[in-house]
């Protein structure tokens, strides 16, 4: 008679229980659940409101635009220091052609078209020139920066044409301009990504460049138009910004960079693989958002908001890393 | 081909003498050597900031002064390029809104070179560091845009009123710290029970109107003024403002830019701003300046503060706003 013999597995430490499991993936998702509920019940009669959802969204729409943009570079597994002054940039020459007297839709092509030779160059000293992506951009965020100071002559331009307000501070059907744009902006980069071959070549070469280029993949070529569409996305958030603010500043976008790619990698912590994903970017950017929202509804001192921020995407950058070494 | 080197090699050395020559001959014949000014600001992104420090060279050119201008937004290397250029030799340091707490390296450079620092708008008290440093009156803005706000809200005890403050730009914090007091001794209550702070000039619009649409969200009724310390913030603050609908809740900014004159002709929320007449502080420094480079007479006075102008809606068409070029 065959001997039975049992044997007994102990269980792995990587195993985790169904609850660490759906912690460990859906972890940022529920801190923003966590985050909603927090401030819902400390703020129940004014944080959940028709009106102050409206305002968080609105506040975050140029945002959500940048951030869309610094998302299509990073999935190839790279990244853009220059997209926040390049927003800067496009929305002061849109102004600045304004005030001259140049038609409102040739001033904003013009804008885009600038935006968009940025993240074409970008393009071109990481993927032909093989730049690091962190050396090329912070050239050309501070070559942009100091364009855009030039743009602006150092001073606050203001006096564009009314026709161009709608863009940034009409609403539709009640929902606020800027909100519409950064709506079409997600939506058309979603289904790029997930619906195109472009896309996929996308993530192929994020994933492995070599692997992807032996598959077929013009690797250089998807670099190029990786950057050169997060400029032209950038430069409809600086469009966006200017005509929402009505006037145009030679840093009015600046501070967008960090925040884009904050929540980059705070949406990079959704997928298992750790990849760059619009629905993950719309999370993080809602998290940014809320948070801003919530704790200046609660009085709390903008020091310790930028202190709690940082926190956030501190941890956010560590789970990832702790992911992308998991898988 | 070795006679053709040759008498390409003597051609370098006939015009290399030549040059040599020429240039001895100019400095010989030039008489004294110009009165040498290092410039620096670090505030050079901001408009008033670039306007004046751009006056001060054009002045310091027309008076055939040798004027080299240092900016950066960081003042560590900042010091750095200015302590050097006046250890290789300048007879006087102009300094565009320096911060004093943050330019050691530079007193320093300068009291060893012995050479004196003139100062606009270089903080709010007199300051040994500097051979003159010629502000606008601090007190005089807190007081007339505190003023302005008493009479826009019918009053001010009882009121709420948030105050919008950027604290690294030390005339701005002083200025949004006496407004703190003086409407707390009237009996105001700021909103949201402390200055509400700036973190970045580039964005200070975008974050006047996130912190004002914020607290209308939270307190719909609780607000009736706004106090900014500069023109830039107040703007978002009074758009804020404008996209609630509201037409009683007022603002207050400094600095006359183009766009705040714009609002208040506008008799909306935006009602005063106040001109810094940074254009008469520059012409004191260039005065005192130009004592010195004469026969060395320094300043008798190291500190002056100017007299500012307020601008309402009685007078805002007739201003001409201090960003116009």
């Amino acid at each position: 008679m065959p001997e039975t013999q049992t044997l007994s597995t102990a269980m792995t430490p990587q195993e985790r229980t169904p609850i660490a499991q759906l912690l460990w993936q859906g972890g940022t998702v529920l801190a923003l659940v966590v985050l909603i509920v927090f401030f819902t019940i400390v703020r129940p009669d004014v944080f959940p409101s028709f009106t102050n959802v409206r305002n968080i969204f609105e506040q975050v729409a140029i945002l959500t635009i940048i951030a869309a943009a610094q998302t299509l570079v990073m999935v190839v597994g790279d990244f853009d220091l220059s997209v926040g002054t390049n927003a800067t940039l496009s929305g002061a020459i849109a102004t600045a052609l304004m005030i001259s007297g140049t038609p409102v839709p040739l001033a904003i092509l013009v804008a885009l078209a600038a935006g968009a030779l940025v993240g074409a160059v970008n393009g071109i000293l990481v993927a032909y020139v093989k730049l690091s992506a962190f050396v090329a951009t912070l050239a050309t965020m501070t070559t942009v920066g100091g364009l855009a100071y030039i743009v602006t002559n150092g001073t606050t331009l203001y006096g564009m044409p009314e026709e161009f307000f709608w863009i940034g501070q009409e609403r539709l059907f009640g929902i606020p301009m800027p909100v519409v744009f950064a709506f079409l902006i997600a939506a058309v980069v979603w289904v790029v990504l997930r619906f195109t071959t472009f896309g996929r070549r996308l993530y192929a070469v994020g994933g492995n460049a070599e692997v992807a280029r032996l598959s077929g993949v013009n690797v250089r070529r998807a670099r190029l138009l990786a950057f050169t569409f997060a400029g032209l996305g950038s430069a409809v958030g600086g469009v966006v910004l200017v005509s929402r603010l009505g006037s145009a500043s030679s840093a009015s976008a600046n501070n967008y960079m960090l925040l884009a790619i904050a929540a980059v990698f705070l949406g990079m912590t959704i997928l298992k693989s750790g990849q760059a994903n619009l629905g993950g970017t719309l999370v993080g950017v809602g998290i940014i958002g809320v948070l801003s929202n919530g704790l200046n509804i609660l009085g709390v001192n903008t020091y310790v908001q930028q202190v709690l921020t940082g926190l956030i995407i501190i941890a956010a950058v560590t789970l990832s890393a702790l992911k992308s070494r998991d898988a | 081909m070795f006679k053709k080197l040759l008498a390409l090699g003597a051609v370098v050395v006939v015009a290399g003498a030549g040059m040599v020559g020429c240039s001895g001959g100019a400095a010989s014949s030039g008489g004294d050597k110009p009165f040498k000014v290092i410039a620096f600001t670090q505030g050079y992104g901001t408009p008033v900031g670039k306007s004046t420090t751009d006056d001060f060279v054009e002045q310091a050119k027309g008076l055939g002064w040798d004027v080299t201008l240092y900016t950066n937004e960081s003042y560590d290397p900042l010091n750095n390029d200015v302590a050097a250029a006046i250890s290789q030799g300048a007879d006087a340091v102009f300094a565009a809104f320096p911060d004093p707490r943050q330019v050691s390296p530079i007193v320093r450079a300068a009291k060893d070179a012995d050479i004196p620092i003139f100062s606009v708008d270089g903080g709010v008290e007199p300051n040994p560091d500097f051979a003159i440093d010629v502000t606008t009156n601090q007190q005089q803005i807190a007081d007339d845009t505190v003023g302005a706000l008493d009479k826009a809200m019918g009053g001010l005890k009882g009121k709420n009123v948030m105050i919008i403050g950027y604290d690294p730009h030390i005339g701005i914090m002083t200025r949004s710290h006496m407004a703190e007091d003086l409407l707390t001794a009237a009996g105001a209550k700021i909103a949201g029970g402390e200055i509400k702070q700036i973190l970045q000039p580039g964005s200070s619009q975008e974050d006047s109107l996130k912190f004002v649409a914020d607290y209308l969200q939270a307190n719909p009724q609780g607000l009736d003024g706004v106090w900014v310390g500069f023109d830039h913030a107040a703007l978002g603050a009074v758009q804020a403002i404008n996209e609630a609908g509201r037409n009683d809740i007022y603002v207050t900014g400094v600095d006359a830019i183009g766009a705040a004159i714009e609002q208040i002709e506008k008799n909306g929320p935006f009602y005063a701003t106040v001109v810094q007449p940074f254009d008469k502080v520059l012409g004191e420094v260039v005065t005192a300046m130009q004592a010195y480079a004469k026969d060395g007479t320094r300043p008798s006075e190291n500190f002056v503060a100017v007299d500012v102008t307020l601008v309402d809606r009685t007078n805002a068409a007739t201003t001409t706003p201090t960003d116009a070029k």
